[in-house]
């Protein structure tokens, strides 16, 4: 049996919380996220390895690089950025999330949500620019918090990155 | 015969035959008449007339009354004290009498209250009890103990996940995986909102009844999940566990991935951190008032059942306890009802059985434990062998690997390494002896400095004064100090030894200077009660800035030489 901490990191209002809010289970209230900034919740995934136990750390909007709590992202295993594909200036808060990441961390395992893809109409993210995170190495997956696309696929790929 | 003879030979007659009668009459009449003599006679036989006329009618009694009672309120008129003086012992005793009989009374109506107070509670923990689905006897339990560990959780400080988990199999756990993540960010956000270093550990958390303790160590952190209140003891129990756990785990503590099989065993190590110990006299007091809802049937037979668990649940526990203790071998743990027996091996180095249970054995008046003794090979004892055996001086550290290599390091004389090196490798456990670290100090002076300089005393909390242990070992330090002294005299220097007195960050700034002072003053005392001249002595008082646990509080000696 393995256990993996995987920290959710994005802008406020990506979708983060209600995006593993039917995939996970959990004992503690959003109220945590306003009052500490961290919400823990956790799934069970099986991989190739075996059953593994995703400790899923829910961290506050961090639209302000400053107010990172690295405590929060220490030992953790893999990261799920969420980009709200409605807005494309969340693509740039996660990218220096991640640019912090590595500097703090190193290579880690990670994977992009491009969350809210029910919002075809909105959806202002150029198929071009997925294509250059793609091609920079990046692990993209289109996810929509209202329609569950994707979600559970997410958990069970980014799963299987961390314990290869 | 002439007139005056026949007189004078009458009266001759007279005096002959009645003279006795005469002399007595004389006397008697003395005796009426002079009132010493009266009195003499009267005082042999008054208390048989006083205690004739007390016998059949107290006529004497109603005649004496009145004079006794003015005689009495004379007396206290004139000299109230004395009166006071006698009456003392009645009166105490009267009026001790008549407060206790008014004690009673108010016990006993504090039982009443006391007893209907408990039925409400017990119809309380019953509706709790119902409400919880546990028995009625856990909920009593519960609330009837001084404390009791009801969880522990070894948590990996770095990624907050739970490495290892015991709980009381009557609690209901919550998720344990979520509870130990949220307890790491937890304290991430308190050190983060209250600017704490990140070392400092965040010791204790309280929600009502419960408490969570925290102890941290360098690669995880025990959380214990309390009810009640817990003695400070408690900490060091913790404490140790958390130090047994990384001295065992240590290999995968280092680069922690997420296994849990790895830690499959850490359980038993948890285990002797569920402490408890029961309130007094709670326990039995049986409300008799039960008997009238009908429902002591039910609470025996929940109460039997619970008990039997509640025993073998508590044989494990010390059986755990003890296996997980190193120098124990434990065959057999059986209860006796007053007594607790337990069969096995223990190696004489291991601490006592009563000393590792603790109040896990509390309910049992004695031990019997049937323990062979046996050579454990555990590292913490064939460490402790070592130092038994090879007695290095104050300034080498010895230290064991896990694949048995014993090493010494710091300073020695030649003598000891010779026997460090001959004697080490036969020690059993030893596999190996490493002494490149040892550092051969060549006058005895370089020695006893080196000794002196590496010796430290630790001190209790917000503790000053010595125990009959440190004591002991300032016994000790003084005749090294002594022998300094003396060599140092010898070569015409100066001696002087810095008693330093450190105290942790807690507390204020101007206290803890106080106590640091106050302990280097202490061990000052000691040593010159131990015949070392007082000018040998300064002392200085440290805060340590940032707290780093037991070693903070302590004393260290720092030695120099000056020239006359």
């Amino acid at each position: 049996m393995l256990q993996k901490k995987v920290c959710l990191l994005g802008s406020f209002s990506v979708g983060k919380t209600s995006l593993i809010a039917q995939f996970v289970h959990g004992i503690f209230g959003e109220k945590y996220l306003t009052t500490i900034g961290v919400k823990i919740d956790k799934r069970r995934v099986t991989t190739e390895k075996g059953e593994t136990t995703l400790v899923i750390w829910d961290l506050n909007g961090q639209d302000d690089l400053q107010k990172v709590r690295l405590a929060n992202l220490r030992g953790s295993s893999g990261f799920l950025f969420v980009v709200d594909g409605t807005r494309p200036a969340t693509l740039n808060v996660v990218l220096e999330l991640d640019a912090l990441v590595q500097r703090e961390m190193g290579a880690l395992p990670r994977l992009l949500l491009l969350n809210k893809c029910d919002l075809q109409d909105e959806w202002l993210l150029e198929a071009s620019r997925v294509e250059e995170l793609r091609a920079a190495g990046w692990h993209v997956k289109r996810t929509s918090a209202k329609t569950g696309e994707q979600v559970a696929e997410a958990f069970g790929a980014l799963a299987e990155m961390m314990v290869r | 015969m002439g007139d005056a003879e026949e007189k004078e030979a009458l009266e001759r007659l007279r005096r002959l035959l009645l003279s006795p009668e005469q002399a007595r009459l004389t006397e008697l009449d003395a005796d009426l008449s002079e009132p010493a003599r009266l009195a003499a006679h009267l005082r042999k036989a008054l208390p048989l007339a006083v205690k004739q006329s007390a016998g059949a009618e107290s006529r004497l009694g109603q005649a004496l009354a009145p004079i006794l009672e003015e005689v009495i309120q004379t007396t206290i008129r004139r000299n109230p004290r004395l009166m006071a003086e006698i009456l003392y012992p009645v009166i105490g005793r009267t009026v001790r009498k008549a407060v206790w009989e008014a004690w009673s009374q108010l016990i006993q109506t504090v039982n009443g209250a006391l007893e209907t107070r408990i039925s409400f509670k017990s119809l309380k923990w019953r509706w709790i009890a119902w409400r919880t689905g546990r028995t009625f006897a856990e909920i009593v339990l519960a609330q009837t103990f001084v404390y009791r560990v009801d969880q522990v959780l070894l948590i990996h400080r770095e990624s907050g996940l739970l490495l290892g988990h015991e709980t009381r199999a009557t609690e209901v756990a919550k998720d344990k995986e979520l509870v130990s993540a949220m307890l790491t960010a937890i304290q991430d956000f308190v050190r983060d909102s209250f600017d704490i270093a990140e070392e400092t550990p965040l010791g204790a958390l309280e929600v009502g009844g419960l408490k969570v303790w925290i102890e941290q160590g360098p690669k995880a952190y025990l959380a214990a999940v309390i009810r009640g209140n817990p003695p400070a003891e408690l900490h060091a129990v913790l404490r140790d566990t958390l130090e047994q756990v990384h001295f065992e785990f240590e290999p995968v503590l280092q680069d922690y991935r997420g296994e849990s099989e790895d830690f499959a065993t850490v359980g038993q190590f948890l285990l002797g951190a569920m402490r408890y110990e029961r309130q007094v006299g709670e326990e039995g007091s049986g409300p008799w008032y039960a008997l009238a809802l009908g429902l002591v049937p039910l609470f025996l037979v929940s109460w039997f059942g619970f008990y039997s668990f509640q025993t073998r649940h508590r044989l494990a526990v010390i059986q755990g306890v003890l296996d997980a203790t190193p120098g124990y071998h434990i065959v057999a743990v059986r209860d006796r009802g007053n007594y607790l027996k337990l069969e096995g091996f223990r190696d004489p180095l291991a601490s006592p059985p009563g000393v590792v249970l603790g109040p896990l054995a509390d309910r049992y008046q004695w031990l019997e434990a049937e323990l062979t003794p046996y050579i454990a090979l555990h590292p913490s004892l064939v460490l402790k062998r070592a130092r038994r055996s090879l007695a290095p001086p104050l300034s080498v550290r010895l230290t064991l690997n896990r694949q048995g290599r014993l090493s010494a390091a710091g300073g020695a004389d030649a003598a000891w390494l010779a026997r460090f090196e001959a004697g080490a490798p036969l020690l059993a456990g030893v596999t190996a002896v490493d002494a490149r670290d040892v550092v051969v100090l060549k006058t005895r002076s370089e020695l006893l400095v080196a000794e002196l300089t590496a010796w430290e005393l630790r001190f209790e909390v917000d503790q000053a004064e010595l125990s009959e242990e440190q004591t002991a070992e300032i016994a000790m330090v003084a005749a090294k100090v002594a022998e300094l002294n003396s060599i140092s005299r010898a070569q015409n220097e100066i001696l002087v030894v810095e008693i330093q007195g450190f105290t942790d960050a807690s507390g204020s700034r101007t206290h803890n200077q106080e106590l640091a002072l106050r302990r280097a003053e202490s061990v000052r005392a000691a040593f010159v009660t131990r015949g070392i001249p007082p000018d040998v002595f300064r002392v200085k008082g440290f805060i340590n800035a940032v707290a780093g646990g037991d070693r903070d509080r302590r004393i260290l000696l720092a030695i120099q030489f000056q020239q006359p």
